[in-house]
């Protein structure tokens, strides 16, 4: 009945001579034997054979074979980041618990950001009350995106941040691009300004914010502390002309991750500059183009 | 059952109970179709044509699709992400949830119960059995990874069992969790006559004396799980599991090759 399938059985077994190097594979595949290799991430032992454990390609060093699972190479699992004190990271509040926020950062365990480390209305210094306890989810909901920094590491690997800067905090007027982390290096600064009227927060665990300028003066000062702007939940009005610039940014970030490129303010000033310099740069989704993204790659990495 | 308990007021509740029309002219169950041991479009250990296609819902880790005649089953795979519960785990968790839609079975089902069904719950204890030994839970310390089956059509609830399981297996692979093999199920019914059919629709289970579930890991020649209902002597039962395992290292290369197929359009 199922005649198609009963020759590929044979093909399951990867012969030592065959080139392997962008072999498709699935778990509990045998790639090849554990006399003469040495096995890798995403693989496991068994009789003398290395086996995969995930779905992906097969990569091979010299003697080292491993498998690259799919989502890895979207950047978006299995990439996690290993927080350190005092990186800058975007992350998304996942659940709200007793005077503390957890925070998903790409992390193997959640963040916690205690009530304790963030600024609050009515001054830096004020004491946290109970009732500010009670109305946690006026300052940051499930789903929210927020700016923050490490503060800490616990024993168990799990990290807890602040917010204490007005820097820091939630999130709005923009668009999320998420990459795998190890393409952001610690920069000098992780917040910095496109002239194209875009500030871009490259988050050390791989989760980048791009958004709307915003105007020196409008920020406030630490006395002029604004809660009502800081913890609030409506977008400013953004203009067609930014709206294409925000896209034309996240675009031109999903090429340089696909390629692998790692992400400095530099290296984006430059590629939004040579994109404005293309023909046709007025249609942001041309950069997704092969060709063009290609293209865009080669001038930066030749530039740098 | 009219008891309404759980009563949502904020989406349109349907009635609690419902019943298929019967149609004048349709023969009454029982004496349905003229000789009811005579399978009609495919020999006793033909299963039926697989679909399944990986990676269509974007917002999970890993999801999955499959359809085998009018059984159709939507799995999506979210994490490894940190168990909700602070107790400390040195293994991962794997948690399964099926739910059916109103509309999959011939008797409507109330929408939102907090509460789930027997049957579903019974269908999501068996498909954890039979994925749980393949996932390589020790690597993922503190976390859970949590599959949510939906049953969009039920025709044949061992069907429903066995493509949970396929899906659930291709979209854990699609996730990137790492696994010891892909695990594939097939179904198989003893009918009244002693005869053995292969992945059952509702209307074949009717005549059916026993229905008999295998799990496997054909990749390893591992049996994950085998769960059997109803009456069969032992060699029916062996017999309904060899049919079952050599039908499984079929639908493996189905799963495997949807994986590639996915992993190559990337």
């Amino acid at each position: 009945m199922h005649p198609q399938y009963i020759d590929d059985d044979a093909a399951m077994d990867l012969d030592e001579d065959e080139d392997s190097t962008s072999r498709i594979t699935s778990p509990g595949e045998s790639i090849i034997s554990s006399q003469a290799f040495m096995r890798g991430h995403g693989t496991y032992l068994e009789n003398d054979q290395v086996v995969s454990s995930v779905a992906g390609t097969i990569e091979r060093v010299n003697r080292l074979v491993s498998v690259k699972a799919i989502r890895a190479r979207k950047g978006i699992f299995r990439v996690t980041y290993i927080p350190e004190v005092g990186d800058l990271v975007v992350g998304r509040v996942t659940e709200v618990a007793a005077r503390r926020w957890k925070v998903h950062v790409n992390a193997r365990q959640d963040s916690v950001l205690m009530l304790g480390s963030v600024n609050l209305p009515g001054g830096i210094q004020r004491r946290k009350l109970e009732s500010d306890e009670l109305q946690m989810r006026t300052f940051f909901e499930e789903g929210d995106l927020l700016v923050a920094e490490i503060q800490q590491i616990m024993g168990d690997g799990g990290s807890s941040l602040h917010t204490r800067s007005l820097k820091y905090g939630k999130l709005r007027n923009g668009m999320l691009e998420i990459v795998p982390s190890a393409l952001v290096r610690r920069l000098k600064s992780h917040f910095f300004s496109l002239p194209c009227g875009v500030d871009i927060i490259l988050g050390l665990n791989g989760f980048i914010w791009i958004m709307k300028h915003v105007k020196d003066h409008e920020q406030l000062g630490e006395q002029g502390f604004d809660a009502e702007a800081v913890y609030s939940n409506q977008n400013d009005d953004i203009d067609q002309a930014t709206r294409g610039s925000i896209a034309r940014t996240a675009n031109i970030i999903r090429v340089l991750s696909k390629a692998f490129v790692p992400l400095t303010d530099a290296i984006l000033a430059d590629a939004y500059e040579w994109v404005m310099e293309q023909e046709g740069s007025s249609d942001v989704k041309s950069i997704l183009n092969d060709e063009m993204a290609d293209q865009l790659v080669a001038a930066v990495t030749a530039r740098a | 059952m009219a008891q309404i308990t759980s009563f949502d007021r904020r989406r349109v509740n349907g009635p609690d109970d419902s019943f298929p029309p019967i149609f004048s002219d349709e023969d009454q169950p029982g004496s349905s179709s003229s000789s009811p041991l005579q399978r009609e479009s495919r020999k006793p250990k033909d299963i039926r044509p697989i679909f399944l296609q990986t990676g269509l819902i974007t917002q999970a880790n890993g999801s999955a699709y499959i359809e085998t005649g009018n059984s159709k089953v939507v799995c999506a795979v979210y994490g490894p992400r940190q168990a909700k519960n602070t107790s400390y785990s040195e293994k991962g968790k794997l948690n399964v949830e099926v739910k059916f839609a109103p509309f999959a079975s011939q008797r409507r089902k109330v929408p939102n119960r907090y509460l789930q069904d027997a049957e579903d719950r019974s269908l999501a204890v068996l498909i954890h059995q039979a994925i749980v030994p393949s996932v390589r839970l020790e690597l993922f310390p503190k976390s859970s990874m949590d599959v949510f089956l939906t049953v969009i059509e039920n025709d044949g609830i061992q069907s429903c069992g066995t493509a949970g399981t396929i899906a659930a297996s291709a979209a854990l692979a699609d996730a990137g969790i790492e696994m010891l093999g892909l695990v594939v199920s097939c179904a198989g019914s003893v009918m009244s006559n002693g005869e053995i059919w292969l992945d059952p629709t509702t209307r074949e289970l009717e005549h059916s004396r026993a229905s008999l579930t295998l799990s496997c890991m054909p990749a390893l020649g591992l049996i994950t799980n085998v769960s059997q209902t109803g009456q069969v002597t032992p060699q029916e039962a062996i017999q309904c599991m060899d049919a079952c395992e050599e039908r499984c290292s079929d639908i493996h290369m189905v799963v495997a090759s949807a994986l590639h197929k996915n992993q190559s359009a990337l």
